[in-house]
Parts: structure tokens; sequence; C-alpha cells
């Protein structure tokens, strides 16, 4: 056996090296304890592996043994099924979230919804019908009392139409959050995509794609995160290419292969559905969970009122703006057919048809600001006539010399106690204007707080898993305190079999052969 | 289990978020006095919430009437009250009077002027008007509806009293000779909380309180089977005739009569007093309704105060705790016993 004269320094060198680069990542974990994203790393070291396969004799390698130590790479310590686990329910709860979100501001647009104990809502509005009408059932023939009456009319129509508003407004804003959170996927798709290229094109993955402890760590954290982020915008796949890219399929679609990407468009139509298309097929983007889904279910959900495959069987915004198109129809029909005009002998008057002549109370206002009785109702055109506008406030009145209050009390029967029937397009309700505001503002109540739960729920168990991934990804400060304390001892070691070994050479060189000098 | 710092740090953030959630949420209960205002806090509360509001909203309505309707009764009864004084006196004292021998022809005269002035102070009474409305006048609303015709005799919404009859089958008045409704006699209903029905656009009597009175059925209509008005102003013209005429046979006839229809007429007193009870009865049924309403609306949506100064404490303390907590926790690593 032979051994070369500073053979033990080389491995006492490898040490001090290894220890040396341990305690860089020691520093390096303890520095990014609270970086976003950041995946804790670690030395990769192995004992030098000594061979004689390449020698052209046989012979001994006890002479190479004791080398020292390799460091073979810094690795990142990471569980991917656990990154999935995590992306599948961060899914579902950004799913949850941002539905919850847009249905508390449809809530919102319901003043009762938002405050049970407020009353300038729809039902404090039905309220102030009746108390308007039963104070004019006691004076039936003064214009005084009818103005009340009309007053009570304005204040339901404007809560109608206030609603209606903002409905309107709440689509407008979340069809424009809409279109900025997919410029924000595009971009998201991008960089992924782009690291994607950065990374097959890396020195290291490429010549040993198989070295599975060197890997470009930061860039893949980066990656990392960004997928996180993807994966609240939509249900996503990831699947791992050997050269150390990722392709990721998004609602089933492959959206991102090596360094190209899809991209999403989105469209509005005139009745205001979203459109949200793949540019590359210009087929609808299909999602089972993620943010973009809530949108898209919310902003084109009409219920069981259903007419198109654009619009989803959720109840978003098209279905309470039904709901409350209803709600205005009805109350100008039940308006408009209870005080009939007065024949001038204090009867009812009979048109040529054999039918009472009613009053038209309420009405549809036109582009040009008039009414029009004729015209489909909504919440957005509901108004006082213009017969009631231009005649006075006494036009309510039926008769001005006789107290004939029965017209006013079947109205007020009409909107308080009688049931209706209120027909949308799939759908039909029937009960008094409260009722079916209740069962309005209940259904909301419900769909916010069905969303809110399941959101809770999803977010515990996507906490749950980020724990767990934290458990093995993230920063142990007393774990990297020891080993900090681990390396600086192993570095000391070394350090002291240089001492050694120079101290075996002192004696080699300096003090061997001293006799007869 | 390996707990990374970032979940330690995560964990007590949430903790500490939840501790100021609940302090804050209990600041809130205890300031509002409200459990909850947010319908889909608790969906089934709140829309029982809603629905009890609208009922209590329409009861303190039917209260509001019910007061109208009394206030607008005492007139009808002051009303009636002094018109029956006015019988009792014709009755007992100037037809006695009249009929009594020791009385003249200048003492018939004098006490037949006294009943004209008497049956034009019945006019008035008849005509009694509360806000806008007749009170023993049925429906009209601008016309006085009791008049005198040029012959003397009493019009009801110009119509004569003596030639109006009553259908027995529908409830209403018609001029004999024209058989035609009486106009302006239209019942006027209140909802006071019966239940109010319509049958087309009419009211369903037992379903609302009937404010209105006709006139006929104060006054009388009609002629008896020997002619004589039903009527008490046409009969205090008669009486006044018999007394300038001293026709004595006549007006023992009508003194008769007159006790009848004085009789009768308590009748009215006494069924105004049982519709004061009525109300006195509907209105402490409506305020007690309104108090199970508004103690529903507390049990629905109030917060127990006891239950909430307590939980007021305890997110104290809990906050506290968890502050501590932080305190101890975070900073504290392996690193900081080391020399």
């Amino acid at each position: 056996m032979l051994r070369s004269t500073f053979f033990g320094f080389e491995a006492a060198k490898t040490a001090v090296f290894a220890n040396q680069k341990s305690l860089d990542i020691v520093g390096n974990n303890l520095a990014n304890t609270e970086t976003k994203g950041y995946t804790r790393q670690r030395v990769e070291r192995a004992s030098i592996y000594t061979t004689t396969y390449s020698s052209r004799i046989a012979s001994s390698t006890i002479g190479q043994a004791g080398r020292g130590v390799e460091t073979l790479g810094v690795s990142q310590i990471r569980d991917d099924f656990l990154d999935k686990c995590y992306r599948d329910e961060y899914s579902l709860a950004s799913y949850y979230g941002k539905s919850s979100d847009i249905l508390n501001d449809v809530l919102n647009v319901f003043p009762e919804a938002m405050d049970i104990t407020d009353s300038s809502g729809f039902i404090g509005g039905i309220n102030k019908l009746y108390e308007s009408i039963n104070k004019y059932i006691q004076e039936p023939t003064l214009d005084s009392e009818a103005n009340i009456v009309k007053s009570a009319f304005l204040n339901m129509v404007q809560v109608i139409q206030r609603a209606d508003q903002q409905l309107t407004t709440v689509a407008e804003r979340q069809t424009m959050d809409l279109g900025t959170t997919i410029d924000r996927v595009n971009e998201v798709m991008n960089q992924i995509a782009h690291i994607n290229k950065i990374i097959a094109g890396d020195a290291t993955v490429v010549t040993d794609p198989s070295n599975e402890h060197f890997r470009p760590n930061e860039l893949l954290d980066r990656r990392n995160l960004l997928l996180d982020e993807l994966a609240g915008y939509g249900n996503i796949n990831v699947i791992s290419q050997a050269d150390g890219t990722v392709d990721v399929e998004m609602g089933g679609k492959l959206v991102i292969n090596q360094g190209e990407c899809d991209a999403l468009t989105m469209s509005k139509d005139q009745k205001g559905y979203v459109d949200v298309d793949w540019r590359s097929s210009g087929k609808s983007v299909s999602l089972t969970s993620g943010s973009l889904l809530g949108y898209i279910n919310v902003l084109n959900g009409r219920g069981n009122n259903a007419q198109s495959n654009k619009e989803t069987p959720v109840q978003g915004i098209p279905y309470y703006r039904d709901r409350i198109n209803t709600f205005a129809a009805a109350l100008v029909k039940v308006a408009n057919t209870s005080i009939p005009e007065n024949d001038g002998n204090g009867n009812p008057k009979v048109g040529a048809d054999g039918k009472i002549e009613y009053k038209i109370l309420l009405s549809a206002k036109k582009g040009d600001g008039t009414t029009d009785s004729s015209l489909p109702i909504t919440a957005g055109n509901i108004a006082i006539s213009d017969e009631w506008n231009l005649n006075g406030p006494g036009y309510f009145i039926f008769s001005r010399a006789e107290n004939v209050e029965n017209y006013a009390q079947k109205l007020s029967a009409r909107l308080t106690g009688e049931s209706n029937t209120f027909t949308s397009y799939g759908e039909s309700f029937q009960g008094n204007f409260s009722d079916y505001i209740i069962d309005v503002v209940g259904k909301v109540g419900t769909d916010v707080s069905f969303n809110e739960g399941r959101r809770d729920a999803a977010a515990t168990v996507s906490d749950d898993f980020l724990s767990q991934r934290e458990a093995v990804s993230g920063v142990q400060q007393d774990e990297e305190t020891a080993d900090m304390l681990k390396y600086q001892r192993s570095y000391q070691a070394a350090a002291r079999i240089m001492t050694v070994m120079d101290e075996l050479l002192e004696t080699l060189i300096n003090k061997i052969g001293i006799a007869g000098r | 289990m390996r707990v990374s710092d970032k979940t330690t740090v995560r964990n007590y953030l949430k903790y500490l978020e939840q501790a100021k959630t609940n302090y804050a949420e209990t600041n809130a209960r205890i300031a509002s006095g409200n459990r909850f205002v947010r319908i889909s806090y608790d969906v089934s509360a709140g829309t029982r919430v809603l629905r009890t509001r609208t009922d209590l909203s329409k009861t303190q309505e039917y209260y509001d009437n019910v007061k109208s309707i009394n206030d607008g009764l005492s007139v009808t009864e002051d009303a009636l009250k002094s018109i029956n004084d006015i019988l009792s006196d014709v009755q007992s004292k100037k037809i006695t009077k009249a009929m009594s021998d020791s009385t003249g022809e200048a003492g018939r005269k004098a006490l037949a002027n006294e009943v004209k002035a008497l049956k034009e102070e019945i006019l008035q009474f008849a005509n009694t008007k509360y806000g806008n409305k007749y009170v023993l006048g049925g429906s009209s609303a601008k016309i006085a509806p009791f008049s005198v015709g040029t012959d003397g005799k009493l019009l009801y919404n110009g119509i004569d009293v003596n030639n109006i009859i009553y259908d027995n089958t529908d409830g209403r008045y018609y001029d004999k000779l024209t058989n035609k409704l009486v106009p302006m006699d239209s019942d006027i209903y209140a909802d006071i909380g019966l239940g109010l029905r319509m049958v087309g656009s009419d009211i369903e009597s037992d379903t609302a309180f009937k404010v209105s009175y006709s006139g006929l059925e104060i006054l009388g209509f009609g002629e008896n089977s020997d002619g004589m008005p039903n009527n008490i102003f046409n009969m205090l013209t008669n009486i006044e005739k018999c007394m300038r005429d001293g026709d004595m046979e006549t007006l023992g006839k009508y003194g008769d009569i007159l006790i009848e229809t004085t009789d009768s007429f308590r009748a009215l007193l006494t069924d105004i007093g049982a519709k004061t009870n009525f109300l006195d009865t509907v209105e402490a049924r409506i305020n007690s309704n309104i108090d199970s309403y508004k103690n529903q609306l507390n049990n629905l949506m109030g917060i127990n105060d006891a239950e909430e100064a307590k939980n007021q404490t305890m997110n104290d303390y809990v906050l506290k705790a968890v502050l501590q907590m932080g305190s101890k926790i975070l900073p504290v690593t392996l690193m900081d016993f080391l020399n």
C-alpha cells in the first residue's frame, strides 16, 4: 500500500469545503425563512468513491481510501404529491371565495338582506305603500292623502330602480375584474413558460438530466409559486418532464408546454354575459374550480331561468335581475288594474270591449323620457306613469264627491295580503309581494352562506395541506441552528485533522534522522 | 412532526386574527343589541325577522286605524246622543205639554216653533262632519247628505226619504220611484286586522270594520202602513203641523210612534257602545300582538346580555393570551440560548 505524503490534507480540505458550503446553505435557509415560496435546501454529500476499474492492472484501493467528502450538489426538499393536494384544494377554495365575494355584492343590492332591521328596501317600500294607502282610505277624496300614496309608489319605484342599477354596477365591476384576472392568468402562464425555457436551457440540467442533486432551485421556487397562483384561477394538472420543464393542463386542456403557452381571451355580449375562450382554439374554457369559474358562474348564472348554454344554472346576477324584473312587472300589473277610471256618474268606466278601464299608475320609461305602459316592464324602466305625473297626485282618487275607498282597499289587499303569481322564465312563485322579496333575499342569503361555508371548509383543508407542505419544505430555525453547530464542529474537526497532519509531517520532516547530525 | 417557522408564524397570525375578529364581533353585538344583521349569517332566523317585521308594521297600522275609528265614533256618538236628547225632549215634554188641555192654541204654536227649531237642530246633527266624512251620512264627501226639499220633506242625497225602500237581498237602499240605488250610500270599511278579504271590488263585511253609518239607518226612511213617515225629521214636521193645527188625535199617534222610535234610536247608541267596546278589545289584542312580535324579534335577533358580557371577558382573556403567546413563541429559537 502506498499513500502520498499530503493525502490526509486533501481529505481534510474536502471536509473544510463541504462544511463551508453547508454553512453557506444554512445561512441561505435562515435568510429565507420567511421568503414566500422558498423551499429549504440541503447540501448533498457523499464519501469520495475510490475505484480501480480504470487501472490497467489490478491493484489495492486501500491507498486511495479516505479521500474525503464529495459535495454532490444543493437539493431542495419538496413533495410533489402535497403540491397537488394543496393546489386542488386551493383551487376549490378560490372558486367558493370568488363566488361568495360576488354574491355578497349581490346581497348588498337588497337593503333588507344587508341589514334585516333596514326599512329602506323592498319590504320597507311595500310596508310604506300599505301605510300610505291606509291613510288615504281614511280620507279618499283628498289630494294631500293621494300625494302620500304617490310618494310611497315613487319610493317603491326608486328602490327597484336602485337595485337594478346596483346589479348593473356589480356586474360591470366584476366583469372588469375578470378582465384584469384574465390578464394576470396570461401573465402567469407566460412566466411559467419562460421559466420552463430557462430551466430547460440550464447547463447543469442539460448536461446531466439525471442529477437529482442539483437543480436551479430558485427558479423552481418561482415556478412553484406561479403554479400555486395559477391553481387559484382554475383547476390545473402539472406534469413534470425529463428536461426539467413542466406541462400544465388547465380544465383538461394542455395550456403550457415547455416554453410555449396558450392564452385566455374574454368577450362580453350585449346582454352582459361573459365568454372566456382559449386563444388557440377559440373554445370556451371549461373549469371545475378556481376563481375564473366563480366569475363566469355568477356573472352568467340564471338559475332555473337559464335559456341558453351560455347561461349557467348557478343563481347569479342574471337570476337576481330576473327576480327583480318579475317583481317590477307584477307590481305594475297590480297597480294598473286596481283603481278604475270614473265614468262621471260615480261608477267604474267601461270600455268599448266591455272591460273596466283602470288608471295607469305605473309604466315603463322610454328613452325620450316619456312613459308607455304597453312596453314590457323591467326593474330598469319602471316609473310613475306620465298620466299620474301630468294629472297630479289626485289622479289616484276615484271620486272627489264620494268617499269611495274600496278600490284603494283592493289595491292594498293585492299588494300586502293577497297571493300573486310571480312568473319568471323558468320558475314561478306564489305569495304576496313581501313573501316574494323574503324568498329572494332568503335565496341570496343561503347562496352566500353556502359559498362562504364551502370556502371556509376548503380553505381549512388547503391550509392543512399548506402546513403539511411547509412541514416538509419550510425552514425550521432550530434545525438550521443545530446544523450550523454541527457544520461548525465538523469544520473545526477537519481543521484539527490538518493540524494533526501537519504535526505528523513535522515529525517526518524535522524530527526523523536527527541522530548523527 | 416537523413544524416549520413559517407554519408557526402563519398559525399564530391566524389565531391572532381570529381572536381579534371575535373581539370585534362581540363588541359590535353589544353595541347594536343585535345578534346579527346580515341575512347570510342566519338565513332561517333572518327571513323570520323580515316576516315578523312585515307583520309588525301592518299591525301598527291596524292600531292607527283603530285609534282613528275610535275618534270618529266618539263624534258619531255625540251626534246621536244630541239627537236622542232632542227626541226625548219632544216626546216626553213637547207632545205631552201640547196635548195637555191647559195648553192653549198660543201655547201649542209656541211649542210647534220649538219643535221646528229642534227639528233643524236634528238636521244639523245628522249632517255632522268629521274630517272629510259626514259621520251619519253614508259616503258623501262634499255635499251634506241631508237637506230639506221645497215641500219641507227631508231628502237624503237628493231623494225623498219617504220614497226610500230597503232591499233585504242585497242590503242596499233604493228609490222606489225610480228603482235606482240611493247614491252616496256605500259602506266604508277599515282594515283592523280581521283578515280583510275582497270579492271583486267589494269588501267582505265580516273581514273589516264598517266605519260608515247610513243616514237612513239613523233617521229612518219610508212610511209605515198608515202612510206615516218612519223618518224622525218628517215625523217632527208632522208633529209641528199637528200642534199648529190642533190635531190632537194625530199628535197622540205620533207621540206613541215617537216612543218606539226613541227606543230604537237608543239601540243605535247601544250599538255604538258595543262597537267602542269591540274596538277596545281589538286595540288590546293589537297591543298584545305588537308586544308579541317585538318579543319574537328579540328572540330571533336580540342578544343575551349576560352571555355577551361573558364572551367579552373571554375574548379579552383570549386576545391577551394570544398576544402573550406571540411574545413567547415568535422570537424564541435555539439561537437565543447559544453563547
